[in-house]
């Protein structure tokens, strides 16, 4: 992927690398309110494991149109359960259409947001919905749920 | 996972499974080191591992960068919403565990599973279900089709077309506390 660069000022230009855009996505995505966390390669989580430190570039994708100055960014989320998909997807395209825009001064052609998964943020949340299941279920009537 | 990945997970498991047993081999000292060192550098051997030590690095890079279909959004496998800034993509995985929890959740259900498929006006859900003894199978996979067709269209925002419920068996020992695995 080609980094971003154009005419600014009569001094220079500004060259934008990719990473940063990745990075101001990824960022803005995990902000936002039912967001887990964005969802990359295999590789990418290994790398993340050995090294300790969170790659918030992980799972964004940025396609520049230098002509235009403008950018289209993929993003790969997983989000948590409960949350109404399409009300979290165009939180994310807004919010991630403007940071890109304020902090990089590129247009944002299009935020495709693609949601590999729902799961729940801690196992906290997983105990208080089993919890549910078994409230509501009298006595002998529970089950050992799961997928058979 | 389409077949060609199969295929070739099958190899990179065969490689690894030889050089593994090679390995174990060497180690327990029934094959000398030596003596596998001699062998391996000349004809045809040498051969035979430059090719075998090849295509094994190269599978390893694929399945080391491999991202799933679901991964990478293709168009098969999720389903497209329109959003004022672009567009945004519902895997089947993510509809099919929104539909297990749900599933899960039903009184009398003791094991739920699903697949999610195209159709011709929204999404058709395939299920499987284990239900317990002494429950009214009919009333509950009506109960199923309607809880998984509403939950599933409120979360996610698109139409399903059809739950099919598929009751497999009846569970043979259901007295025990329900727990969602979250799969």
């Amino acid at each position: 992927m080609a980094d971003m660069e154009y005419e600014l000022t009569e001094r220079g230009s500004v060259h934008i690398s990719d990473e940063v855009v990745q990075i101001i996505a990824g960022v803005a995505t995990n902000e936002v309110d039912g967001v887990i966390g964005t969802s990359g390669s295999l590789a990418g989580g290994i790398t993340e494991s050995i090294t300790g430190r969170k790659n918030m570039a992980r799972g964004v994708k940025v396609q520049y149109d230098e002509a235009a100055r403008s950018c289209t960014i993929d993003v790969w989320v997983q989000l948590r359960f409960g949350v109404s998909i399409p009300e979290v997807g165009y939180q994310i395209q807004e919010h991630v259409k403007s940071s890109v825009e304020s902090m990089t001064g590129l247009r944002v052609n299009a935020v495709h947001v693609h949601v590999v998964g729902v799961a729940f943020q801690t196992e906290a949340e997983r105990a208080q919905d089993a919890d549910q299941i078994g409230a509501a279920l009298p006595g002998e009537e529970r089950s050992t749920g799961g997928i058979g | 996972m389409n077949f060609g990945d199969r295929f070739l997970l099958f190899l990179l498991s065969l490689v690894g499974l030889v050089l593994g047993v090679l390995l174990a081999l060497l180690g327990a000292g029934v094959i000398s080191v030596a003596w596998a060192a001699s062998e391996l550098a000349v004809q045809p051997w040498n051969m035979v591992c430059l090719v075998v030590g090849v295509v094994g690095a190269l599978l390893s890079i694929r399945f080391l960068f491999y991202r799933s279909r679901r991964g990478a959004g293709g168009p098969a496998e999720s389903v497209l919403l329109a959003g004022d800034h672009g567009q945004i993509r519902i895997s089947y995985e993510t509809l099919r565990q929104l539909a297990n929890r749900r599933g899960s959740q039903l009184k009398g259900a003791e094991s739920f599973d699903s697949r999610v498929r195209q159709g011709h006006d929204g999404i058709l859900i395939a299920c499987r279900m284990q239900v317990l003894p002494d429950i009214d199978i009919a009333a509950l996979s009506r109960e199923a089709q309607a809880a998984v067709k509403e939950y599933v269209e409120r979360t996610a925002g698109v139409k399903v077309e059809r739950v099919i419920v598929h009751v497999t068996e009846i569970a043979p020992n259901g007295h025990v506390g329900k727990a969602w695995s979250g799969a």
